[in-house]
């Protein structure tokens, strides 16, 4: 199950805090930093002319393309069709805590092959990308959505993930936090850390939301998912 | 991004195992066999020519690129002689194989670049694809344009950090029944490729070195082989008509 809580705040530092009370509250400990990175490129209007030579039919198709990093792995949305990305250096099988990251199978035959020549490539290595779009003029940029200061806990049976959103223009847009669980209870013991926060430590005006209540995770892409899902709802 | 460094050249059919032999006991260290197949991607217009119209050939357009997209051929382990099992449009279709990206800047031009070439690769590594590598490249608004096959031997210097390739390269067509042709471009050949790889392009001491390495690599082999600078403008990727 998956829980997800967005606290309405335009302080980036709200986030210590609320680590504060989550350390506090259970004995958690932050485990790792993520981050996320989304960029949507559209291309202009397409269009296509069809029928025989009497009836023209214009024909209009928006193409969006959508940029997504989380942690090491990225994933590049072309009509909502995904293709992930991966760093060579995750090669290590990491499946702590509910984190799934991808393991790329046969980059070192790549590599042994002559089809790659970088041996560590580096995280964000999304140059190709960007100069292929960049060098594309059908393709322009029209929003860019960040995840910052990120990271991960766990607390009794679940992990809760904390990160705070920005837009294109580094305006904070809020600061969300997902819980992870099977159990109920946990999940409700985190709201209940949560909603003592947000009454203790922010001014009287704040609010928190819940944006998405039960959501299941088994796919790997569902990481992916969520992030589109929060930038849905913030209504970026 | 990669700086890669390279020198070329070419020796004939009847030449590679005294020139194997050879290279393997200069660097000591046997060599492997590799092959990899490659497609040559175009950019293709999403937008209809009435669109296009309207901007003339701009700088944008010369800055198109190529995109070279490389794995390994999946029939690479067996004797090649079934080439056909695995047709191209199945391998294209295959959801979880693993493909590399890539695509070049024009090699360094100047007096400074005339002793080895010196060129930029930006790469990526794509792990799974929803829809198969196919569908993503048209979506994004590119096209196949060709596709080729490398196949041949891979000498490794470990002193001087110098890769020596020497294979064949087999352009593979494929008809309208999906059945793939071959045929060897470098035919009684093959081409000698040696290289080094920088990964940072601002790492001046690093590329001084690998110049350096190359230099005396050349003049190491200079008895059995003469090795060049390819020339620039073939090493390419933007498109344009030459």
């Amino acid at each position: 199950m998956k829980h997800v809580v967005h606290i309405d705040t335009r302080d980036a530092n709200t986030i210590v805090q609320l680590s504060d009370a989550l350390i506090n509250h259970s004995y958690s400990r932050s485990l790792q930093q993520w981050s996320f990175d989304s960029k949507t490129f559209r291309a202009p209007s397409k269009t296509e002319q069809t029928g025989a030579d009497t009836n023209l039919v214009t024909e209009k198709t928006q193409y969006f393309l959508h940029f997504l990093s989380f942690n090491n792995q990225q994933e590049v949305l072309v009509n909502y069709k995904s293709v992930t990305s991966t760093s060579n250096s995750t090669q290590e099988k990491c499946h702590q805590n509910g984190i799934k990251l991808c393991v790329p199978g046969n980059f070192t035959k790549l590599l042994q092959n002559g089809c790659l020549f970088q041996e560590n490539l580096q995280f964000g290595n999304d140059l190709i990308f960007n100069k292929i779009l960049n060098s594309n003029k059908k393709w322009q940029q029209r929003q860019s959505v960040s995840g910052k200061q990120g990271h991960i806990y766990t607390l009794n049976k679940s992990t809760v993930k904390t990160i705070n959103v920005y837009t294109s223009s580094n305006e904070l847009k809020g600061c969300i936090v997902q819980i992870d669980s099977e159990d109920k209870e946990t999940v409700n013991n985190v709201l209940v850390i949560l909603n003592l926060f947000v009454e203790e430590c922010l001014p009287k005006n704040s609010t928190y939301s819940l944006l998405d209540k039960e959501h299941e995770t088994t796919d790997s892409g569902s990481e992916f998912q969520t992030i589109r899902d929060y930038i849905k709802f913030l209504d970026l | 991004m990669v700086q890669q460094l390279s020198l070329v050249s070419a020796i004939d059919e009847e030449s590679l195992q005294v020139f194997l032999t050879t290279i393997s006991s200069f660097t000591g260290t046997p060599h492997i066999a590799f092959e990899n197949i490659n497609l040559t991607y175009l950019p293709k217009e999403l937008t209809d020519s009435s669109l296009n119209a309207l901007e003339t050939e701009s700088e944008s357009d010369k800055q198109q690129k190529r995109i070279n997209l490389s794995t390994v051929w999946p029939n690479g382990d067996s004797d090649s002689t079934n080439t056909n099992s695995m047709p191209l449009a199945t391998l294209l279709n295959e959801k979880t194989i693993g493909w590399t990206l890539s695509t070049c800047d024009i090699p360094l031009a100047g007096n400074n670049n005339k002793q080895v070439s010196s060129q930029a690769i930006y790469e990526t590594t794509v792990g799974e694809t929803e829809s198969g590598i196919d569908t993503f490249m048209k979506d994004l608004g590119y096209g196949c344009d060709y596709v080729y096959k490398k196949k041949g031997h891979r000498v490794f210097h470990p002193a001087m950090m110098i890769i020596c390739d020497i294979f064949k390269v087999i352009s593979v067509m494929t008809s309208e029944e999906n059945v793939s042709t071959e045929k060897d471009l470098t035919e009684n050949g093959y081409m000698v490729k040696c290289y080094a790889n920088i990964d940072q392009a601002t790492d001046i001491e690093s590329i001084k070195l690998a110049t350096n390495n190359l230099i005396e690599f050349k003049k190491m082999l200079q008895k059995y082989l003469e090795l060049q600078v390819p020339d620039r403008k073939v090493m390419d990727f933007s498109v344009k008509d030459y």
